[in-house]
């Protein structure tokens, strides 16, 4: 039975995908600090992380990361997980970004499901001035056509209700900040673990090896660990798309959605084509900002987070969530870079042109 | 053989596509008076007659169709048409506009020795600047707006009258200028034909049953109705927006890059605006002439316009539409705008799939002629074996 297991809840957009990378790729030095992060489910097939079998472990069926058929699969690859958990005589680390977004009362079920008492929970926080541009992206590659400022508006509203008991926060896309006020997020996971270790991602340009260094400390493993190494560290379905591509998908899921396409359908769609302009960059790849009407009420928002987080152990330093904005895009900039999105998509799809 | 030929002459760009599809709709009334407007030539449905036209042309140019692909068979059926028919044989082809003298002389002498009455429609300067660009792009080009009017506006100021007419005949890439400068092509075709009418096309905002009503007068023939039948959606050609245009340029440099022929990218690109763009709501600002060029532009308009008042040439219509002057406000298309046209285009491309439709017909029919051949060469080597 493993005497301590380190749960990573997320939150999504904050580097888990370099963090799950380096879990996997040094193994060794886990090993030799006595540590496991399961990956194995059977012979030539690994996991990349622990959602979709925590998920359904939890019984977490209707969330939006779940598709319909899945648990059956999931439970069995639980089972495998959690006989590694029982066989470890020292820390199993898991990773789940989704679990970021549960409820109090999913929650309560954790320590059950894990079978173990002695939980670290580490969560990764990154700033809104990042965050927000690249959940919308995410959304939109999700199949949505929610323009840019109508889902800042969303979230907006939604921050409105952040402090109301009994909230739903099974859909990620409905409840922004279920995984991202870290206020609540900490206070309903002290429910079941007073060891909450929070880590910031460092502010851009960083140096990439800092968030990893945050993340061994908070993983209290005795010894340092070197970085994941440097060569596709993020594959192509996790890279964020820049701001052409990502109003360019969003117009296309919009025109998809007029001409009755279903949402599973935009999705699939959504999916290829965003790897489709990942795969061939155009223009000059520019990051999506928050928009210039927005920053003072997302500047409020993360003072007001700031204070949210007593109770938590802080790696990192908490200046880095302070909102850091990429530079503003000009109206005749990002329309030429939509253009060129779109003759690479449009090529791509139809390439007999 | 035929009593009269009414050929319509275009050119392009003013409204000829919608005029066509009017006659070829009405067709079947039009034989009842004695009228006839072919539209089956050669074993195919056509609404009008440019494959006759260009293959004239190309084969006087000694070139083998760029865009038709014809052989003389349309050109030959039409003339077979023509001669077994006792009445008015209405033409229509727009090509014939910008034609060079000669080629315009060579079609001429091809269709049978009967009088013939040409028909062209004049439409104002700046909107043939702005509709032609848009043409060009649709024709898989890639040059921008402002680099266009600028090359057109270099052919008319390198050809100072009275040498422009003839320079421009001569050359084979001033079409553009045989075309639209009117008192040119109203001189080119008045010295070839019987008798020459020319029609104004109204102002763009107005009803299109003025147009048709000038261009039945111009037949001279109570035969065809005053009435516009009931035509296609989108009946005509449809006009980009900016911001289409845009998306469409983008994708034919693409299309280029990968040195892709500008007839594959017209195919891939072809539907493209009236089904993708037509049916959304808001489309963004049209496209209008930069104003660094309106002025120039305007003023050749009105001189042009000055010197067919002054020609002996049969005017149907006003005189006054060909002054016409779009807002002088150059749109820059808003990101927003392109985000709309450019995810309508990908959209209508995930829709459609790799293949344009008629491509894949006509990959599935030789396929099949293939399977055919293979399957009789079979039955042939089977009959072989066992005798």
């Amino acid at each position: 039975m493993a005497k301590r297991i380190v749960l990573h809840i997320g939150a999504r957009k904050t580097g888990t995908t370099y963090l799950q990378h380096g879990l996997r790729t040094r193994r060794r030095e886990l090993g030799s600090a006595g540590a496991r992060y399961p990956t194995s489910i059977g012979l030539f097939r690994l996991l990349e992380n622990h959602e979709l079998p925590l998920l359904a472990a939890l019984r977490q069926l209707s969330h939006p990361w779940m598709n319909s058929g899945d648990h059956m699969n999931y439970d069995a690859i639980w089972s495998r997980i959690r006989r590694d958990i029982d066989c470890t005589n020292g820390t199993v680390i898991l990773s789940a970004e989704a679990l970021a977004s549960l409820d109090s009362k999913a929650i309560a079920d954790v320590p059950q499901v894990l079978g173990c008492e002695h939980i670290r929970v580490v969560i990764t926080r990154r700033d809104l001035g990042r965050v927000l541009p690249s959940t919308w992206q995410q959304h939109v590659r999700n199949g949505y056509s929610t323009g840019y400022e109508p889902y800042l508006e969303s979230i907006s509203h939604q921050r409105a209700f952040l402090d109301l008991p009994g909230t739903a926060h099974q859909d990620t896309d409905a409840n922004f900040w279920a995984s991202f006020a870290p206020g609540p997020l900490v206070r309903r996971w002290q429910e079941i673990s007073d060891d909450i270790a929070l880590v910031t991602v460092p502010r851009a340009p960083g140096r990439p090896e800092e968030l990893w260094e945050r993340f061994w400390a908070a993983l209290d493993l005795p010894g340092p660990a070197a970085p994941p190494p440097e060569a596709s560290v993020t594959p192509n379905h996790h890279r964020g798309l820049p701001a052409g591509p990502a109003y360019l998908l969003c117009e296309t899921m919009r025109d998809l959605q007029r001409r009755g396409v279903d949402i599973q359908k935009r999705r699939k769609i959504a999916l290829r084509l965003g790897r489709k302009m990942l795969a061939r960059p155009t223009g000059k790849k520019l990051r999506l900002p928050v928009p210039e009407t927005w920053r003072n009420l997302v500047q409020a928002w993360a003072e007001h987070d700031r204070d949210g987080v007593e109770g938590s152990r802080v790696y990192g330093d908490l200046s880095d969530l302070q909102p850091q904005h990429s530079p503003d895009i000009s109206d005749e900039v990002l329309a030429s870079e939509i253009t060129r999105a779109a003759a690479v998509a449009f090529r791509r799809e139809r390439w007999y042109v | 053989m035929a009593t009269r030929i009414v050929l319509h002459i275009g050119p392009r760009k003013t409204g000829s596509t919608f005029l066509q599809q009017t006659l070829t709709a009405l067709a079947p009334v039009l034989l009842e008076h004695d009228v006839l407007y072919p539209t089956r030539m050669a074993g195919a449905d056509r609404y009008n007659h440019v494959a006759a036209v260009f293959s004239v042309e190309e084969a006087r140019a000694g070139r083998r169709g760029a865009w038709s692909g014809t052989s003389q068979a349309p050109l030959a059926n039409l003339v077979r048409q023509i001669d077994a028919f006792p009445g008015v044989v209405v033409l229509s082809a727009e090509a014939a506009g910008g034609l060079q003298s000669s080629a315009a002389r060579a079609l001429l002498t091809r269709l049978p020795g009967v009088p013939v009455h040409a028909i062209a429609c004049l439409r104002a300067l700046p909107a043939i600047f702005i509709s032609s660009w848009t043409q060009h792009v649709a024709n898989g080009h890639r040059t921008s707006l402002e680099r266009y009017v600028k090359m057109r506006i270099h052919q008319r100021e390198a050809s100072p009258p009275p040498d422009h007419e003839a320079r421009w005949d001569e050359g084979h890439d001033y079409t553009f200028w045989r075309s639209y400068y009117y008192p040119g092509l109203v001189r080119r075709w008045a010295s070839l034909v019987d008798s020459f009418s020319v029609i104004t096309v109204p102002p763009s905002t107005s009803d299109k049953g003025v147009l048709w009503s000038r261009f039945r007068d111009a037949l001279e023939s109570d035969a065809v109705p005053n009435v516009l039948p009931a035509l296609p959606d989108h009946a005509g050609n449809s006009q980009m927006t900016m911001a289409e245009v845009e998306v469409l340029r983008a994708i034919n440099r693409e299309a280029a890059k990968a040195k892709l022929a500008r007839k594959r990218i017209k195919l891939g690109t072809r539907d493209l605006s009236r089904n993708a763009w037509m049916a959304r709501e808001d489309r963004g600002p049209r496209v209008i002439l930069p104003e660094t060029h309106l002025e120039l532009v305007s003023s050749w308009g009105r001189q042009d316009a000055s010197e067919l008042s002054q020609m002996h040439v049969n005017v149907i219509g006003d005189l006054d539409d060909l002054l016409e002057v779009p807002d002088s406000q150059y749109p820059k298309p808003r990101a927003s705008d392109v985000a709309s046209a450019a995810g309508a285009a990908v959209a209508w491309a995930v829709i459609q799939g790799p293949f344009d439709p008629a491509w894949r017909q006509r990959v599935q029919r030789r396929i099949s002629r293939w399977r055919r051949r293979i399957s009789r060469w079979r039955r042939r080597i089977s009959r072989w074996g066992r005798g």
